[in-house]
């Protein structure tokens, strides 16, 4: 069985290995396929028993060091646009700080885990389904979409680009844009990343290659940067208003997955990338499906503690 | 008269007086000395549950119960609801009068079977204190209280244990009564008590009472009183730690040559 650890927050004690191993195989999974893991590390703390709430929050600060650490590698490569990240974060805080606020009030109304449950349904599935698709696709050599389709939906959004006030220049990423997109999207991204617990890389990456038009050179490392500022800041406000975050929890899961992430990284360049794709999206899609069951079976147990699903 | 009225009142107070002292010196009898180790709970960072060894000595021919409870509580509870195929969350339910935590066992299985009577333990006496306000709808009340029994055992938080505890006779002394039980690992602090109920014949003969603390100890005693009181700086502390391990783990990573 192995020793235990409490938890003051989550007031339970949970074994340290299986912390430790949840820890690892998330961080495995994210080193293994280049994708962040709070979005399988909150659904999988919930499993083993801590209330959602805790494991968002705790899963937030974890996230913290993973950026950092993440940070700091692209940020020696010359990979991080610190001007945009900025931008990205001004709208982070302002969604993170709404997102926090929407917590705190569903769960006075005592339906914040439903929430949390149906968003990581259509999270979980969509993430799943789409890198299940891109997997199985690239596997059997599907013959690519027709170029001239993107040429002309890419050049009517860079007249819509065009058109949008106050254009600002982006050194790092040799690109000229209004300030508006990324403060809308970093908004976003930082309401998702609050509710949810995510970093909310899912969303931010692809919205800074199609809709920002950023360089992919520079694109995981400000996504980095702009999640490790907007995490930052859910951390501190959901430990000062929610009193949800766990230290104890978050130290343990963030050794577990630091280590994991490195190991996956290292696997990572041994294995066929488009079935690594196959195997997160499978993970990904268990997970979504028993948390759907979850919520259309008639359950066990007809009464709940206010606060927990 | 007077004199007549006068011998009788002695009379009266002499059998008063004399049955005082039989009911005393029954209950004298009846006494049960009650031993609870430990009588304080730490939890501290390796907290994994706890055994409360419960021993007493009883008279002869008695039976036993024992009951670690806590403090009645408020607790705002959520029936489930059918929306749109999916189960959410109804109306809240505030249920008053049950105990936070409810343990018991008995030396004898009966004494703890329920009965749907009035009794002094078990169940049936939560059933009896227990009330539950807000959103109840028509939901009868036994329905919510068996509902609210299983919500309640499957967190470990009540346990009925018929039969666990042991009862040996001791040369002379009377009987021996052991039993030990489970605190869950989800427990909060607070003020528990033990108590013994002598039984015979379905009579309480007499009831001990002995106190059981279960406080915060070390590390995460540090760490939820820094998260309660100091909840700014606690998020600060825990956004620090969490930059600083990272930038440290990414550096030793490049030290070592291993790939981020």
């Amino acid at each position: 069985m192995g020793p235990s650890l409490y938890s003051p927050i989550a007031e339970n004690s949970i074994n340290v290995f299986l912390l430790l191993g949840l820890g690892s195989s998330v961080g495995f999974f994210s080193g293994l396929c280049g994708v962040g893991g709070g979005f399988l590390m909150t659904p999988l703390l919930t499993m083993i028993g801590i209330p959602p709430t805790i494991a968002a929050a705790s899963d937030s600060n974890q996230i913290v060091a993973s950026a950092a650490s993440g940070t700091y590698a692209h940020s020696r490569l010359g990979g991080v646009d610190f001007k945009m990240g900025l931008f990205l974060f001004a709208g982070g805080l302002a969604g993170s700080t709404l997102g926090v606020r929407i917590v705190e009030s569903l769960r006075a109304e005592g339906h914040v885990d439903f929430i949390i449950r149906i968003l990581y349904v259509v999270l979980l599935g969509g993430v799943g389904a789409y890198m299940m698709a891109e997997g199985v696709s690239c596997l059997r050599k599907k013959a690519v979409p027709d170029p001239a389709d993107n040429i002309s939906n890419a050049s009517a959004w860079n007249r819509f680009l065009g058109v949008l006030p106050w254009p600002v220049r982006f050194g790092k990423s040799g690109i000229t844009l209004s300030p508006i997109l990324p403060l809308v999207a970093g908004c976003l991204v930082g309401l998702v990343a609050a509710i949810l617990g995510v970093g909310g890389g899912f969303i931010m990456l692809p919205t800074m290659c199609y809709v920002l038009r950023m360089p992919i050179r520079v694109v995981v490392g400000t996504n980095l940067f702009q999640e490790l500022l907007v995490c930052t800041n859910v951390t501190i406000l959901q430990a000062s208003e929610n009193h949800t975050v766990d230290l104890v929890l978050a130290l343990t899961l963030l050794a577990g997955s630091t280590v994991g992430a490195q190991l996956g990284a290292r696997l990572s360049h041994r294995i066929n990338a488009d079935t690594l794709k196959i195997i997160f999206a499978s993970v990904v899609l268990i997970i979504m499906v028993k948390i759907f069951l979850e919520l259309v079976i008639a359950p066990d147990l007809m009464l709940s503690l206010k606060g927990e699903q | 008269m007077l004199c007549t009225g006068s011998a009788r009142s002695k009379v009266c107070v002499m059998c008063a007086g004399f049955l005082v002292v039989m009911l005393w010196s029954a209950v004298l009898a009846a006494r049960a000395e009650l031993t609870v180790t430990p009588h304080v709970v730490r939890i501290g960072t390796w907290y994994d549950g706890a055994k409360i060894h419960v021993r007493a000595v009883i008279p002869e021919g008695c039976q036993a119960v024992l009951e670690l409870r806590g403090a009645p509580a408020q607790t705002r509870l959520m029936r489930k609801e059918r929306h749109w195929g999916m189960w959410k969350n109804g109306e809240e339910i505030l249920e008053r009068g049950a105990p936070v935590l409810y343990l018991a066992m008995s030396t004898d299985p009966e004494l703890l079977t329920r009965s749907k009577k009035n009794s002094s333990w078990g169940y049936d006496a939560i059933s009896g204190r227990i009330s539950f306000t807000g959103g109840v709808g028509n939901i009868a009340h036994h329905q919510l209280f068996d509902e609210f029994l299983w919500l309640k055992e499957n967190r470990g938080r009540y346990g009925i244990f018929p039969g666990r505890a042991s009862i040996q006779v001791l040369p002379g002394k009377g009987q021996l009564v052991e039993g030990a039980f489970i605190l869950p690992t989800h427990l909060a602090c607070g003020n528990y008590h033990v108590a013994l109920s002598v039984v015979k014949d379905g009579r309480v003969l007499s009831k001990e009472m002995r106190p059981l603390k279960v406080k915060l100890a070390g590390f995460p005693a540090a760490v939820f009183e820094l998260a309660h009181r100091h909840a700014l700086a606690y998020g600060i502390l825990a956004a620090s730690i969490a930059i600083l391990s990272g930038f440290l783990v990414g550096l030793l990573f490049h030290f070592i040559g291993k790939p981020e």
